[in-house]
């Protein structure tokens, strides 16, 4: 059996790797990369959770958030697409100068 | 037995420095494919812990859908736009800093819950399966019209080029 | 008499599935023999259909089938190169998980009935899904050797990835709904008397068809395309990690080809009894024949079919093999709801 308390470290940590990285970098990729790692994190801490209050539930809701997560990777690359097209680089800083 | 202890302990170790790892090679490396990469292997580590929990299908499920298909997506588009590493170098340690307060709220937040054992999760997939018809179809058909949506976005941007 | 204990024990642990399957039936040995003889049997096959001999040199006799094993030789002995420019790390990491990765699925491929490594209720997604990750790793390999022509192989990479494997993971997900079983060996259970393809024959076609696509085998072979740019994502490598990469592609190939045998064309039966009561992986061996046919089938496709455009394939993977694989599905649940009983 694994202790509890080391999933949560795990989790934690990766959590904390992901923040760095999502504020630390200017490539817009990069920050998506970031954030899914993120992601990672909160979901190896759902299924620990659901493990103590509901196994099916959380079972069934980490089906849903694996794939709508997977579909909203599918929405936010189409904007950086357009942010490229728009800016010719995908960095982030110039996104501010969308005005209006 | 005392071999089963040793071998779960110790793989549960091993995948959980090779998330560690790949994760700081996910912020750290120059070429943004590589950092691709390393997101895909973060995704199969914790594919594994997830399998470890009792959640088997949860993590074949977890591949397929998002190493397979997400973390491609990532890569290919990292492939085709143009790279330009930059980091907000000024506030590198702020950043750590924050990164270290939100490990310790989080930390915080999930000690009350309790600490346990984990691992002994055992769920039937036919019973899954007729849960999810029975209780939760809504939910279900909401993201099958989420996901077409998705879709012809995803064509609609396509196409825009060719204006 | 320790010592014989001791050698007992180890005998029955390599004996054990475990040890067995992923080693020598149907693993690694396995593959090693495979790649040294199927290679040989595509050039020689090529060489008949075109009216010439083919490779006769090594092995005059027996008409030169030992020229992998001479291959593979010379390859240990040719240096390896890695150019100036190139990320020397990911460069030489990218042929040992590109050979490893597409591996991995066989502890999942039951190779008669119960003798599979680790046995899931649900290991037909799980082979899928380890065999999607290859393309990743093709395209950190295409980036790490820094070459015009590896980056252009790469994006052609990633673009046929778009092409197939939607249609791949349909049409076997579409016998599973049928059998109602996510694992393989209930599946292969299940068609002793009527082999899948003659139930789902639209299945069966995308399967196969997909199956060509994700192996880059003529009339795809897009990625490494000869005559258009030098090999692809492979450019780069000389001795042992050409060896190394030019393999990767028929073990995909091989892990393809048993899932499509256990889907599609009734895995291990007819079952050898007499075999069986021997050692229990033996009795399948029918598995590995009929695997074995079908590889050779594939790579005869070589001599008769002219390379796609890219575009074409793109185009052949959604607006065909798509529709088919979702009409696939739909005769699955048609065939469920008339009440068909095997």
């Amino acid at each position: 059996m694994i202790d509890a308390l080391w999933v949560f470290i795990v989790s934690a940590a990766l959590f904390a790797i992901g923040a760095y990285g999502a504020v630390i970098h200017r490539n817009a990729v990069r920050i998506l990369i970031s954030l899914e790692l993120m992601f990672n994190a909160e979901l190896l801490l759902l299924l620990a959770l659901a493990s103590y209050v509901n196994p099916m539930n959380g079972f069934i809701l980490s089906l849903f958030v694996i794939a709508l997560t997977s579909s909203e990777i599918g929405v936010i690359v189409p904007i950086i697409v357009l942010l490229f097209r728009r800016f010719k680089s995908t960095d982030v800083f110039q996104a501010s100068r969308l005005r209006g | 037995m005392f071999l089963n202890e040793v071998l779960e302990v110790g793989a549960f170790t091993a995948i959980s420095l090779y998330i560690l790892v790949s994760a700081l090679i996910a912020i750290k490396a120059k070429d943004s494919i590589y950092a691709a990469a390393a997101l895909g292997m973060v995704g199969l580590g914790i594919a594994g812990l997830i399998a470890m929990l009792g959640y088997g299908y949860v993590a074949a499920f977890h591949v397929v859908i998002y190493v397979g298909a997400a973390v491609t997506f990532v890569t290919f588009s990292v492939l085709m736009l143009r790279e330009q590493p930059a980091e907000f170098k000024e506030i590198k340690v702020l950043a750590a800093l924050n990164a270290l307060l939100l490990a310790g709220v989080y930390l915080l937040a999930i000690r009350s819950t309790g600490i346990g054992e984990l691992g002994s999760v055992y769920l039937n997939l036919g019973e899954v399966a007729r849960v999810i018809i029975e209780q939760y179809w809504f939910p279900l058909l909401i993201v099958f019209v989420s996901l077409a949506t998705i879709m012809i976005e995803g064509i609609i941007v396509a196409r825009g080029e060719e204006k | 008499m320790m010592v014989l204990e001791i050698i007992e024990y180890i005998i029955r642990l390599i004996l054990s599935p475990p040890i067995f399957a992923p080693i020598i039936y149907p693993g690694l040995v396995t593959v090693l023999v495979i790649l040294l003889s199927i290679i040989w049997v595509e050039r020689k096959i090529a060489a008949k259909v075109q009216l010439r001999y083919g490779p006769l040199y090594v092995s005059k006799p027996i008409g030169g089938a030992l020229q992998m094993l001479a291959d593979a030789t010379r390859f240990f002995f040719q240096e390896i190169i890695v150019p100036r420019d190139a990320d020397s790390i990911a460069f030489l990491i990218a042929p040992a998980a590109s050979l490893v990765l597409p591996l991995l699925p066989i502890v999942f491929v039951p190779a008669a009935p119960s003798f599979v490594a680790i046995s899931v209720e649900y290991s037909l997604p799980l082979v899928l899904a380890i065999s999607a990750l290859t393309p990743i790793v093709i395209i950190v390999m295409a980036w790490a050797a820094n070459n015009k022509f590896t980056i252009i192989g790469g994006i052609r990479e990633a673009f046929m990835v778009i092409a197939y494997e939607l249609s791949l993971f349909i049409s076997a997900l579409a016998m599973a709904i049928f059998y109602g079983t996510l694992n393989l060996e209930d599946i292969v259970s299940m068609q002793k008397s009527l082999p899948g393809v003659i139930l789902n024959p639209l299945a069966a076609i995308t399967f196969f068809v997909a199956m060509v696509m994700a192996t880059s085998r003529l009339p795809f072979d897009i990625v490494e395309g000869e005559q258009e740019i030098v090999a692809g994502p492979f450019t780069e490598y000389t001795g042992i990690l050409y060896g190394l990469v030019m393999g990767a592609g028929y073990v995909q190939l091989y892990i393809l080809c048993l899932v499509f045998v256990e889907l599609f064309l009734s895995g291990w039966y007819p079952y050898i009894g007499l075999l069986g009561e021997i050692y229990p992986a033996l009795g399948g061996v029918s598995l590995f024949i009929k695997a074995y046919l079908l590889m050779v089938f594939i790579v005869f496709l070589r001599s008769v079919y002219g390379r796609y455009r890219l575009d074409q394939a793109i185009s052949i993977g959604w607006k065909s093999l798509l529709p088919l694989s979702l009409a696939s599905v739909f005769l699955s649940l048609g065939l469920l709801a008339a009440g068909v009983v095997i």
